[in-house]
C-alpha cells in the first residue's frame, strides 16, 4: 500500500467517525425550529466551549495562519492578537442576548434585532448581508478541506474531491441532526485538531533546527524583516502600520458579531456557560502558537510550497513523517474547516429562512424547517462551485467576510445599550456601512491611511446611525427598557415582543 | 472586588490590551530582541497579552458571574 492509499483511510476514517457523531447527537434534538436551529436551548460548558472554539478556529488557522507566517512574517501577528479582544464583549453581550432570546423566542440574530427596531427591511437586509458574509467564509473553509486532501495525497485526489468529500459529510450531519449535530461534532473536531496542532508545533522546530529558539535565531539572522511587526504585505513589500492595525481592529469588532455566533448563544443552557466560554477562550488562542511556529519553520526549509496556504501539509510531507501522522494531520485540518463550514452552512440557511423569506411569507413549522433544509444544500452547492472555480487566497476571502460583518457592530451595540436609537438611524446607518465597505473594497486605493474598509464602513455607519437617530422620534421608554436593562430570567413578566418582523 | 471595580478591571485591562496589540511600535515592542523563552520579543509580546487576559477574565468572572442567573 502506497503512503497516500494509508493518509487517505486515515482521513476517510475520521470522517466517518465525524458523519456517526453528528447523526447519534441529531437523533436527540426535538423536530421544532428551536430545535433545528438552537438545539433546544441545551448546550452546556463542554459542548459551548469546542463549539465557540470550533465554530471561530476555521481551515484559516491550519492553513492560512502558518501561509502568513511563513510568506508575510509578523504580519500574522495580528491574528494571535484580535480574538481575545474580539471575545471580550461577548462577556456581556452574549450573556444579555441569551436572556433575551429565551424570554422572546428569537433564534436568529436580526430577530433580536428587529424586536428592537421592528423592520422588514431590516430583516431583510441582515438576511442578505448575513449570507453575503458567510458565502465567502464558507469558500474558504472549502478551499481548505481540498487543499489539504490535495496536498496530503501527492495530487491524487483532486482540489473539488477532497472539498466535494468533507462537505458531502457535513451536509448529511446538518441536514439530518441541525444544530445539535453541529455541537457534537464540534466536541470531537475541536479536540482532535488540538492535538494534531500542539503535537505538530513543537516537535517540528525541535526536528529541524534543534529548538524553537535556535529556529528564530537562525531567522534573524537570514530574513528579519520577518520578525517585527507590521511584517510584509502580500506582495513581499514592508506592509503599513495602518492597514496592520486597522485589520486587527476590524476582525476584532467583527468576531463577536457573526450570526452565528448569536445562534450559539441562543442554544446555550445558561447565561453561566456563556460567559465561562469567554473566560476559556484564551487557552483556545493559544493553540495559533504552535501553527504559526510551524509556517516560520518553513521559511528556511530548503523546498517551497505552490502557494503560501499550502505550507503546512508541504512541511508535513517534505519532513517524510510517517503516514498516520500525515493522516491524523488531515484529520486535524479538515475538522478545522468542517466545525465552521458546519456552523456556517447551518446557518446561513437559518437566517435566509428565519430573516429573509419568514417575516414576508406565513409558513408553518414545519415548511420552515424543510425550506432551511433545502437551503443547506443550496448554499453548499453555491460556495462549492464558487470555491472551486473562482480560487482566491484565504486570507482575501476572511478579511472580505469581516468587512461585511462588522456593520452589524453598530446596530447590535445601539439595541442593547442605547434608547435613544431609532429603526431608521439604525436601517440608514448599515445601509450607508455597506455601501461604504463595498466601495473601498472594490477601490482599495482610495482608502485613507490604508484603512480596513470594515472600519471605514463602521465609521459611516456609526455616524449615521447616530445622526438618523437623533434627527428622528425616540422609542418609548417601556419599550427600550427591554433591550437596554432586561430582568433576569425567573421573572416571567415581559410578553413576546417578538412578531416575525412586525411593521 | 465589587462588582463595579469588575468592570473597571475588565475595561482598564482591554484598553491597555489594545493599546498594546493594534500599536505596537507606540509601545516599543515592534522589536525582535531581546529573545524571551526562545520568542523574538514581538512574538512573546503577543503571547503574553493573550495568556494575561485568562487570569484577569477569571477575576472578574468570579464577582460578576455572581449576579443574574449566571
Amino acid at each position: 500500500m502506497e503512503r497516500w492509499h494509508i493518509v487517505t483511510l486515515v482521513a476517510s476514517g475520521y470522517l466517518a467517525l465525524a458523519l456517526t457523531v453528528g447523526l447519534v447527537a441529531g437523533r436527540r434534538a426535538t423536530h421544532s425550529v428551536t430545535g433545528y436551529v438552537a438545539a433546544d436551548r441545551g448546550f452546556g460548558l463542554l459542548a459551548m466551549y469546542f463549539v465557540t472554539g470550533g465554530t471561530i478556529f476555521s481551515a484559516f488557522a491550519f492553513l492560512g495562519g502558518p501561509g502568513w507566517a511563513y510568506s508575510r512574517g509578523a504580519a500574522v501577528f495580528y491574528i494571535l492578537g484580535y480574538g481575545v479582544l474580539g471575545i471580550a464583549p461577548w462577556y456581556f453581550i452574549g450573556p444579555r442576548s441569551a436572556r433575551l432570546g429565551r424570554r422572546h423566542g428569537f433564534v436568529t440574530q436580526a430577530q433580536l434585532l428587529t424586536a428592537r427596531f421592528p423592520s422588514r427591511t431590516l430583516s431583510a437586509l441582515m438576511a442578505l448581508l448575513s449570507v453575503a458574509a458567510f458565502v465567502p467564509y464558507l469558500m474558504l473553509q472549502m478551499s481548505g478541506a481540498g487543499i489539504v486532501f490535495n496536498a496530503v495525497t501527492e495530487g491524487h485526489v483532486p482540489l473539488w474531491a477532497g472539498a466535494a468529500l468533507a462537505y458531502g459529510v457535513v451536509v448529511v450531519y446538518v441536514l439530518v441532526g441541525g444544530a445539535s449535530a453541529v455541537g457534537w461534532t464540534n466536541v470531537f473536531e475541536g479536540l482532535v485538531m488540538m492535538v494534531v496542532a500542539w503535537g505538530l508545533g513543537i516537535w517540528l522546530p525541535y526536528s529541524l533546527y534543534g529548538g524553537v529558539g535556535e529556529m528564530f535565531a537562525q531567522l534573524e539572522a537570514a530574513r528579519p524583516e520577518l520578525l517585527a511587526p507590521p511584517g510584509l504585505d502580500a506582495a513581499g513589500e514592508p506592509w503599513s502600520r495602518g492597514a496592520y492595525a486597522s485589520s486587527l481592529l476590524a476582525s476584532a469588532i467583527g468576531f463577536a458579531m457573526w450570526p452565528h455566533l448569536f445562534m450559539k448563544a441562543f442554544a446555550a443552557r445558561s447565561e453561566k456557560v456563556l460567559r465561562r466560554t469567554v473566560v476559556l477562550f484564551p487557552t483556545f488562542q493559544l493553540f495559533l502558537i504552535p501553527l504559526l511556529l510551524v509556517g516560520f519553520a518553513g521559511v528556511l526549509f530548503p523546498t517551497a510550497p505552490p502557494e503560501a496556504d499550502f505550507i503546512l501539509p508541504h512541511m508535513i510531507l517534505e519532513t517524510g513523517m510517517p503516514a498516520l501522522v500525515v493522516g491524523l494531520f488531515c484529520a486535524g485540518a479538515l475538522a478545522a474547516s468542517m466545525s465552521t463550514g458546519d456552523a456556517l452552512l447551518h446557518g446561513a440557511a437559518s437566517v435566509a429562512i428565519e430573516d429573509g423569506i419568514a417575516p414576508f411569507v406565513r409558513l408553518s413549522e414545519r415548511a420552515r424547517r424543510h425550506l432551511m433544509q433545502l437551503l443547506v444544500l443550496g448554499v453548499g452547492a453555491l460556495a462549492f462551485y464558487l470555491a472551486v472555480v473562482r480560487r482566491q487566497s484565504l486570507v482575501w476571502l476572511l478579511l472580505t467576510a469581516y468587512g461585511v460583518v462588522d456593520q452589524f457592530a453598530p446596530p447590535i451595540y445601539a439595541a442593547l445599550y442605547w434608547r435613544r436609537a431609532t429603526t431608521a438611524g439604525v436601517v440608514s446607518g448599515l445601509a450607508a456601512g455597506i455601501v461604504t465597505d463595498v466601495f473601498f473594497l472594490r477601490y482599495p486605493g482610495l482608502r485613507p491611511w490604508d484603512l480596513h474598509e470594515g472600519i471605514l464602513g463602521i465609521i459611516v455607519n456609526t455616524a449615521v446611525l447616530v445622526v438618523v437617530s437623533l434627527l428622528t422620534r425616540p422609542q418609548s421608554h417601556a419599550h427600550t427598557e427591554v433591550f437596554v436593562n432586561p430582568a433576569p430570567l425567573n421573572e416571567r413578566t415581559a410578553g413576546p415582543v417578538h412578531a416575525g418582523g412586525g411593521a | 472586588m465589587s462588582p463595579r471595580g469588575a468592570r473597571l478591571l475588565l475595561a482598564g485591562f482591554f484598553a491597555l490590551y489594545t493599546v498594546a496589540l493594534v500599536l505596537p511600535w507606540v509601545v516599543g515592542a515592534d522589536r525582535i530582541r531581546p529573545f524571551v523563552l526562545g520568542f523574538p520579543f514581538a512574538l512573546f509580546w503577543y503571547a503574553l497579552w493573550v495568556a494575561l487576559a485568562f487570569p484577569v477574565l477569571i477575576a472578574a468572572d468570579r464577582v460578576l458571574g455572581r449576579d443574574g442567573e449566571g
